[in-house]
């Protein structure tokens, strides 16, 4: 057995734990002016992305900003591939809604036709649902996710890998994937792991 | 704020030694309700992560700022351990609730006290 430049997992600097903890980069405006716009809606609307855009990370952050923004509280479900949990979970977000809370939901795409519907109406006099989905629904639409090069190009500084080489690797990538950065980063990880890389954090 | 010390600042622990130390915060961008001191371990690494609150010590009517001592037993399982696709990590989070502010700080638990390394196997 040998071990020629291992890097452990939580080592690498593209972890998917990091990943998700970069903060979401608005194209425009900030966290203030989008929360003001949500509020306008009614606090009933969707996020829109295809996959790998960064709606689940933007989902995540506005969960911990609603309560702090407009002292609200937050019910968040996340469904899973899996069929068996929906509808328990269904249930239980109806109820946190009855009880006062904002639901945010990732993965309703997951839950079949009428569940969906179940879910519009029975929160709709209810203080507000935000949901994911790939595509424009019968909610209006909060923030149309679009990342861009430039985007990635601001991430990968936020993980403090904007060196050029790792730059230009990602952006390939980028190309590859159609726009899918969460596949890019995935990527990148397995590189880093395999010391592709010039840099080296080997420790 | 939150700052978390173990005692005697140790950082390597076998399966049933006392894992014990203190909670101190302040300064906090909202006064907490309660604060919720865990035993967590969690998994780093590429794809979906794992997790679980193995133990966890909740202080009620939390003051604005104070500070609370803990301690847990250190558990048999899992082992801690770095790979290259997968780590597992033991850690005290501390969560300030309804805020969700929190503060982590790692550790080792298995029963040599550091992780166990899965290095990869060059085929021969």
């Amino acid at each position: 057995m040998s071990s020629t430049g291992f890097i452990p997992a939580h080592k690498n600097p593209f972890v998917i734990e990091r990943v998700i903890a970069l903060p979401y980069l608005f194209a425009e405006g900030d966290w203030a002016h989008h929360l003001d716009r949500l509020q306008q809606l009614k606090f009933r609307a969707a996020i829109v992305g295809q996959q790998g855009s960064g709606k689940t990370t933007l989902l995540e952050q506005l969960n911990q900003r609603l309560p702090e923004h407009f002292n609200v509280t937050t019910h968040y479900a996340f469904l899973p591939q899996e069929k068996q949990p929906h509808a328990n979970m269904l249930k239980e977000a109806i109820n946190e809604s009855s009880a006062g809370k904002i639901v945010l939901m990732d993965g309703i795409e997951r839950l079949s036709f009428f569940q969906r519907q179940r879910l519009y109406r029975t929160t709709k006099k209810q203080p507000g649902l935000i949901i994911n989905v790939h595509q424009k629904c019968r909610l209006p639409t909060w923030i149309h996710c679009q990342p861009s090069q430039t985007m990635l190009a601001q991430l990968l500084v936020e993980v403090g890998q904007g060196t050029p080489e790792i730059n230009a690797a990602a952006q390939n990538y980028y190309k590859d994937f159609g726009g899918n950065i969460r596949d890019v980063f995935r990527a990148l990880y397995d590189d880093y792991s395999a010391g592709k890389f010039s840099c080296d954090i080997r420790q | 704020m939150i700052q978390i010390e173990l005692d005697n600042r140790a950082n390597n622990f076998r399966p049933g030694d006392q894992i014990s130390g203190t909670v101190q915060w302040s300064q906090l961008n909202k006064t907490p309700e309660s604060v919720d001191i865990r035993l967590i371990w969690y998994t780093v690494g590429k794809g979906d992560t794992d997790n679980e609150i193995v133990d966890s010590h909740v202080l009620k009517n939390a003051p604005e700022q104070g500070e609370e001592q803990f301690s847990f037993t250190a558990p048999g399982r899992p082992y801690s351990f770095a790979g290259k696709l997968i780590s597992l990590l033991w850690a005290i989070e501390v969560v300030m609730l309804p805020s969700r502010e929190s503060e982590r700080v790692e550790f080792e638990i298995s029963p040599g006290g550091s992780q166990i390394v899965l290095t990869p196997v060059e085929d021969e």
